[in-house]
């Protein structure tokens, strides 16, 4: 076994390495690059932002009755909900180099965790907080439309299909995220064994 | 602050020049695409860069380069779930081969490369790390640090991991052998 152990030393020393020393400045340009990058993002998400205002703003001076009110309230609430959860996930990954220094099991667990709660809670952070606004429009679209509550026109079905087919997505949304978080539940189980030092 | 960020490139300088070559070999753990390990290196040297920031000397350099290329290295295999898996190396990525007229052994070389890479790019993170630093020539204790595993568990994960890889000469040897007699 230690010939054999040898050998692979051997081979795997044998892989052709180059030591590379990359320039201030070059590291430098990379984190300014980095910092860039987020920035950019953050700018992409309160513009996304300022355009759902936009959006309803534009709504509400079409119709400003209690109801085109209480939809609107609902949507911005939502949407604050919301982008208050991307900014604060976000800063935590841009967090500088806190953890990347840990022992690998403490590492591998930390982001395994973190990774298994964003995918099992994604849904209350970006999936709830639409759910009241969902719910109010399309009661009170249908209700809108005539006394008779029972009755299907064209327009019910419209409303009727687009909040099955928002309540499709979010079920789809839902099972793709407890999927993703119970693989990461497994990756963690599997390190499990690991004893700390 | 200027002191700090003199001190961050004069570490990082020092460790590149000390760890490259095995920073170089450790990318091969986690990526098989050659362009690919290109920027993985490079992810790896700005993120020890980086944390030259932060190093406040209680553990050795040597054990927080490692942790922190490795942690890279565990960091990109769980962004990229599906790693390539058509990449093989070539006779170029073998270095220097004694005898260029011994292509038995050269392929055979090549082969066993690729099998070690291969066996090496199934394990998990940890296993992947505890192996490639026993490779790289780090005793028990080292690893156990950088891992963050008790030497014990160590020891026995690397019994388990050289039994596996040990498998790979048993085949070259019978290749070999086939080769011969042919």
């Amino acid at each position: 076994m230690s010939t054999d152990t040898q050998k692979l030393k051997s081979l795997w020393q044998s892989l052709p390495s180059q030591t590379v020393v990359y320039s201030h400045e070059q590291m430098r340009e990379r984190a300014d690059r980095f910092q860039a990058k987020h920035k950019r993002r953050d700018a992409m998400e309160y513009l996304g932002f300022a355009g759902l205002i936009g959006l309803i703003g534009f709504y509400l001076m079409q119709r400003a009755d209690w109801q085109a009110l209480t939809a609107s309230a609902l949507a911005i609430l939502g949407a604050m909900v919301m982008f208050w959860n991307f900014y604060r996930l976000a800063k935590v990954k841009t967090l500088p180099t806190s953890n990347s220094s840990q022992t690998t099991l403490d590492y591998m667990r930390s982001e395994l965790t973190r990774q298994r709660d964003a995918a099992a809670t994604a849904w209350k952070w970006y999936i709830l907080p639409f759910v009241p606004f969902a719910i109010f429009s399309t009661v009170f679209r249908w209700m809108e439309e005539g006394e008779t509550l029972t009755e299907l026109t064209n327009f019910r079905l419209v409303i009727l299909l687009m909040f099955v087919a928002f309540v499709a997505i979010m079920i789809s949304l839902l099972f793709w995220q407890f999927l993703k978080a119970a693989r990461y539940q497994r990756q963690l189980d599997e390190l499990g064994f690991g004893t700390p030092g | 602050m200027v002191e700090k960020a003199a001190s961050q490139d004069a570490q990082y300088d020092k460790a590149s020049i000390e760890f490259g070559e095995a920073i170089g070999r450790l990318a091969y753990a986690y990526e098989r695409d050659p362009d690919k390990r290109k920027d993985l290196i490079q992810d790896i040297h700005f993120a020890i860069w980086r944390s030259f920031k932060i190093f406040d000397g209680r553990s050795s350099v040597r054990t927080w380069v490692y942790r922190v290329a490795h942690n890279t290295g565990a960091s990109h295999i769980l962004k990229n779930k599906r790693i390539s898996q058509n990449s093989f190396l070539n006779i170029d990525d073998v270095g220097e081969i004694a005898d260029h007229t011994d292509y038995v052994h050269a392929f055979e070389r090549i082969d066993q490369i690729d099998q070690l890479m291969a066996l090496i790019q199934r394990l998990g993170p940890v296993d992947r790390q505890i192996i490639t630093l026993y490779l790289e020539g780090l005793d028990g204790a080292a690893i156990g640090e950088i891992a963050g595993l008790n030497p014990g568990a160590v020891a026995t994960k690397i019994h388990r991991i050289k039994y596996k890889l040990s498998k790979i000469f048993e085949k070259g040897d019978t290749h070999v052998h086939r080769h011969t007699k042919a």
